[in-house]
């Protein structure tokens, strides 16, 4: 496995990275298999909007821009009073799509030729449905056996998930999936994800810990199953769910409470860190890494045998990845940014920073698949240098390991 | 080889006497009672801090447990030739005398549990000094039945002692105490690497002992079997679970030696938010404020208190 770093040579915007589409920044990202899309948007009040996209080619490590132009008014309605662009894809994943939105007006861009990466994206050419109006409304889609679910954030709150929408081009209207959870819990619903025939939530709550629901995509009427509550027994030191990842009919998940959640003092003075759960297939959860403690369900050891943190107290989460079979962590330090990777969150190895230690303050990061064994790990820096701000590196998951 | 002890952590009142006997029922455990050694270097200094609560031989617990290990049976004779023993072995440190103990009962492995422990972050510090290797058992109670349980404890000893000793005092309400001792006990395990520590809420252990029971005998690496769980649950088979002969009456809790067989059933968690909304708690009385604005100090307000109680709370699973 390696990494290499291919930022461009652009000054991006930083985007909000809790937002899987950084649906209000002028920044958005896309993979696709051997590609990653780049959109940035220029909203001027006083001038022009500026609308580029530029593909990076995962095999030559290339970028070929794509798109350079001006936006003029006005071709559809619905214009934002916060200036964003997303990329996403057409119904049958074939072509990339792209909307733009300022003040001004909306636009939407659409490659004309299907399967090819480079086809330029052109104004218009598609018809648009209500279907698709709600899918570009959304910040990121879930793909779910009987089609997509859409995934809006709360503009306000952005770790919250305000809506859940079946993106069904039949329905006259979307069904939205929080609407049918309890509540007081569907206002702390920070993570979603589907594994199999199942929607999975997770529930943030500040005074008992996080709980994990699930309700079947087929029968959504048989309401919804709690898989984990209080915090997996660790109550408000596992405050929330940094990510849900599935593998097959595995569920790994990242646990803790973040930084500027840990309030007040007297409930988090001793906080140790992060932790790593697996929950299976017939229910039974396992403590990869973390706090031993006793539980419903039997003694939970770490199975990794490392404490909270992969086994460094007061190391910040900050990312989760599943990919290709494999998990990928990362998570920062006083070395900097670190990854690991591992096939069933028990044996984890370390990677080569290869440059990452020299990245100072990781506020953010995410990693995008662009294919089934190529990702792009995104970074958001401290770094004041807007050239050197957001930066972008390639991880191979073909290569062999490096540590 | 004397292997390294379980040491029980917890306030007083919080099911210590009932958890640690059950869990020293194990044929694989020993459950001292209340030895009350951590708290000072060597043994002169101990017998000297015991003097001054009137126990001139030493702490009862101590003394039964001398008496018992020494000569298989505790008496009154027994216990007065215990406390001589001690007397002779004043240069002694802590740790001798807890050795001495603890090689008694190898290979089983010794139980120790003092609230007074958990009082003091030196005495926690003392303890760890002793035993670097030792395992911690974090042992909680709601916060409200532990007030309340409390409330009707010192009440009466202060009752009794207030005879012999008028003087003004820093009374404070109770909740309080919870809440030091419990922060002693998560400032003291927070800097242990996590296998040495294993946290359990006593109204779990006690209202689903054969599902929590398991679990701390496969912590502590001993046997799960059936027969040895079942052992753990009749802690009225310790030989420190009834009242002392003179002159060591005590070493456990006083209720749990009048009636000391597991009780079934589900223990409740009252509501602490709703003791907080419905009850104006006098966190600090009225002669305690005047000791400490005689110091020049003044209490934090009720507000700040009762977060700091509910956040504690809450890190321990308690609402």
């Amino acid at each position: 496995m390696t990494l290499s770093d291919i930022t461009p040579s652009l000054a991006l915007p930083r985007p909000d990275l809790a937002q899987e589409s950084l649906a209000q920044e002028s920044l958005a990202l896309f993979g696709r298999e051997g590609w990653l899309y780049l959109a940035r948007l220029h909203h001027d009040p006083a001038g022009q909007d500026r609308l580029w996209l530029d593909a990076f080619e995962m095999t030559s490590g290339c970028w070929h821009q794509l798109l350079d132009t001006s936006l003029d008014p006005c071709p559809l309605a619905g214009a934002s009073p916060q200036p964003g662009c997303r990329l996403s894809h057409d119904a049958a994943g074939a072509r990339l799509l792209l909307e733009a939105s300022t003040p001004r007006g909306r636009w939407l861009f659409s490659q004309e030729t299907a399967g090819d990466p480079l086809a330029q994206p052109r104004l218009g050419g598609l018809q648009v449905s209500g279907a698709l109006v709600a899918q570009l409304a959304c910040d990121a889609l879930l793909s779910a056996p009987s089609g997509l679910i859409g995934m809006r954030r709360d503009p306000q709150k952005p770790w919250r998930i305000a809506q859940l929408l079946d993106l069904d081009p039949t329905a006259s209207t979307p069904r939205d999936w929080l609407g049918s959870l309890a509540p007081e819990l569907a206002q702390g619903v920070t993570q979603a994800a589907i594994q199999g025939e199942r929607l999975l939530l997770a529930v943030a709550d500040a005074k008992s810990g996080f709980s994990l629901w699930a309700t079947a995509l087929e029968t959504p009427d048989s309401g919804w199953h709690c898989l984990l509550e209080r915090g997996a027994e660790r109550y408000l030191h596992n405050r929330e769910v940094f990510a849900l990842c599935p593998q097959g009919e595995t569920l790994y998940l990242a646990a803790g409470a973040a930084p500027e959640q840990r309030r007040p003092e007297s409930a988090f003075f001793d906080y140790q860190g992060f932790e790593l759960l697996r929950l299976e297939a017939d229910g039974n959860w396992e403590l990869l890494a973390g706090v031993p403690r006793v539980s419903p369900q039997g003694l939970k050891l770490p199975l990794s045998a490392l404490g909270p943190g992969l086994g460094v107290r007061q190391r910040e989460w900050r990312l989760l990845h599943a990919q290709d079979g494999q998990l990928i962590l990362g998570a920062t330090d006083e070395e900097g940014l670190r990854l690991w990777r591992s096939r069933d969150g028990e044996d984890w190895e370390a990677l080569a920073q290869q440059g990452l230690e020299q990245i100072q303050e990781v506020r953010r990061c995410r990693m995008i698949a662009c294919g089934a064994r190529q990702a792009v790990l995104i970074l958001d820096t401290a770094e004041s240098d807007p050239n050197q701000a957001i930066r972008l590196w390639r991880l191979d998951l073909e290569q062999g390991a490096a540590s | 080889m004397i292997p390294d002890p379980l040491i029980i952590l917890s306030p007083p009142r919080s099911f210590s006497s009932v958890v640690s006997t059950m869990i020293g029922q194990h044929p694989e455990l020993y459950c001292f009672p209340e030895l009350h050694l951590f708290v000072t270097q060597t043994v002169g200094d101990f017998l000297d801090r015991e003097s001054k609560k009137e126990n001139y031989s030493g702490s009862p617990g101590l003394l039964r447990a001398l008496a018992e290990l020494h000569e298989g049976r505790q008496t009154t004779s027994g216990v007065l030739r215990a406390g001589l023993w001690l007397h002779a072995r004043r240069d002694w440190t802590i740790k001798a005398l807890l050795d001495h103990l603890f090689e008694r009962v190898a290979p089983r492995i010794a139980i120790e549990k003092s609230p007074i422990t958990c009082m003091d972050a030196e005495f926690l510090a003392i303890a760890h000094g002793c035993y670097p290797r030792a395992r911690y058992l974090h042992l909680t109670r709601h916060p409200v039945a532990t007030r309340q349980s409390m409330g009707e404890f010192f009440s009466e000893r202060k009752r009794l002692r207030s005879r012999h000793h008028a003087q003004a005092s820093l009374e404070f309400d109770h909740l309080l105490l919870w809440y030091r001792m419990h922060r002693n006990i998560l400032e003291f395990t927070a800097r242990l690497p996590e296998g040495q520590v294993l946290r359990i809420k006593g109204e779990d252990l006690l209202s689903e002992p054969d599902r929590y029971l398991p679990q701390l005998a496969e912590w502590l690496g001993v046997r799960t079997d059936t027969a040895a769980i079942e052992e753990m649950k009749h802690p009225e088979r310790s030989p420190y679970a009834c009242v002392g002969p003179m002159p060591a009456r005590g070493g456990n809790d006083g209720k749990f030696m009048r009636s000391p067989q597991l009780r079934a059933g589900r223990v409740r968690e009252p509501s602490l938010a709703g003791l907080l909304r419905d009850t104006p708690i006098d966190w600090i009385a009225e002669p305690g404020v005047e000791l400490l604005a005689a110091a020049g100090l003044q209490p934090m307000d009720s507000e700040t208190i009762a977060a700091e109680v509910s956040a504690l709370a809450q890190r321990l699973g308690y609402h």
